[in-house]
């Protein structure tokens, strides 16, 4: 009731102080003015430019990383249902797949670097290092969160928890992510890098298959101190990647 | 989406000719506030002005709705004006102990000028309506300036505790606190039967 009453007296109150029409009109002049002569300079935040960048990435590479993701627990189910695969022997194949993810990451980022790119974006005013690292984090960002969603659903399935599930998937994802990222950094247009690196790829998922031990619980942290490093080294060639586009050499290759 | 999220919407796309629109519709309300906060309606013309000014400079800026925007902008404008003044040894706010009255209008008087009304310059003599005829916003200006904002915005403006914090950058619970001292405070000064 007090409050009702206090409310009321406010209203009453602020009636009372209004403007004089001819004050108002007076006042709001040079505002109009100003209003009129102003320039919007507009200064896009984090959503605005997360949201460009995400709709700047082709719809190809959505729906091969989509498609591949999908293919993620088919193929789990398939393996599952179908042979009698014990649950750590599934990995190997899921690894390859999250590998084929990461190099379709990379290259959809590669393709900023091809000739004079570099020079037409500039040109266009874009920021290409921030372009970069918002793509290299939405692409990642992506795969890591379906990889998660799919740990969350499966891990009990093969017996693992959904922390080593989660850690078993994505050590290849970034492992072979930073193998590309290396090679497209040190070894362009030399083409015994690239095999060399896809070698290494290849080799590393092949390990896991003949030395089915490494799936043990006891070899859990050192996956987790692989995935962490491997992770940390990929933010910092993407870092290193991006600062290189900055400065005077505008395009590289 | 309310139409003022709507109109600062094509302002951020450089559709500026909605600046003016904005202005239009909120220029009574952050007239007010100045008035509140000042009780002088040349420094509410003023301020409301400066509030503006700012406004449009930043508008792109903005990311609450705009009559939050502008409030908050106006709180500070205000705030600064108040600070201008002790810096000058300038203030004018009423002095009850000293007597000093209040003009016809809320504002002050200048010197020299008295007001007709009962009103006999004492904290004292506001207790009883029926002896003065002190008004709200008179007795607001007797009030220490985060307790009549914190009224006003709460009372006239409709806003809530934890967006007066926002706008202030205290916690919602002190906002409380000094709406509920401001309103005991006010009571006092006009009265339990007018509040």
């Amino acid at each position: 009731m007090k409050e009702k009453k206090l409310r009321e007296a406010f209203l009453r109150a602020g009636a009372r102080l209004g403007p004089d029409p001819a004050g108002r009109n007076r006042a709001i002049a040079p505002l109009f003015r100003a209003a009129r002569e102003k320039e919007i300079r507009y200064d896009p935040g984090w959503a605005d430019l997360l949201r460009a960048q995400m709709s700047g990435i082709p719809a190809a590479v959505w729906a091969a990383q989509f498609c591949l993701l999908c293919a993620l627990p088919l193929l789990e189910w398939a393996l599952e249902r179908y042979t009698d695969l014990e649950g750590w022997q599934v990995f190997p194949a899921l690894s390859v797949c999250m590998a084929a993810a990461g190099l379709l990451t990379v290259q959809e980022l590669a393709g900023h670097f091809s000739h004079r790119m570099a020079e037409l974006e500039q040109s266009c005013y874009l920021n290409l290092s921030q372009l970069w690292l918002l793509r290299a984090c939405c692409l990642s960002g992506t795969d890591v969160i379906l990889v998660l969603a799919l740990s969350g659903l499966r891990a009990k399935a093969h017996g693992f928890g959904m922390f080593a599930f989660a850690v078993y998937v994505l050590t290849p994802f970034f492992l072979s992510n930073l193998i590309f990222l290396s090679v497209f950094r040190n070894g362009r247009g030399r083409g015994r890098a690239w095999f060399g690196g896809a070698a290494f790829t290849g080799l590393s998922v092949c390990a896991q298959c003949v030395f089915p031990q490494i799936y043990d619980r006891i070899w859990l942290p050192v996956w987790t101190g692989i995935l962490v490093l491997a992770a940390v080294c990929c933010g910092m060639q993407i870092l290193s990647l991006c600062r290189r586009m900055e400065g005077e050499i505008v395009c590289w290759n | 989406m309310g139409k003022d999220e709507r109109l600062m919407r094509l302002v951020r796309q450089g559709r500026t000719e909605y600046l003016e629109e904005i202005v239009s519709r909120h220029y009574d309300d952050v007239y007010r506030f100045c008035r509140f906060q000042t009780g002088d309606p040349q420094a509410a013309y003023d301020l409301a002005q400066e509030t503006f000014l700012r406004f449009i400079q930043y508008a792109e800026n903005s990311k609450d709705s705009p009559r939050a925007y502008l409030l908050t902008v106006a709180r500070n404008v205000c705030r600064d004006h108040w600070r201008e003044k002790k810096r000058r040894n300038e203030t004018t706010l009423p002095d009850p102990e000293a007597g000093e009255p209040f003009g016809e209008d809320g504002g002050f008087l200048a010197p020299g000028e008295r007001r007709d009304t009962a009103y006999t310059g004492t904290a004292d003599a506001f207790s009883g309506r029926t002896e003065t005829r002190l008004l709200l916003e008179d007795a607001l200006l007797l009030l220490p300036e985060f307790q009549r904002e914190a009224l006003v915005l709460h009372y006239y403006y409709g806003c809530k505790y934890r967006e007066i914090g926002k706008m202030t950058g205290v916690p919602a619970a002190t906002v409380k606190s000094r709406v509920r001292q401001g309103c005991r405070k006010l009571r006092e000064l006009l009265g339990e039967d007018v509040l």
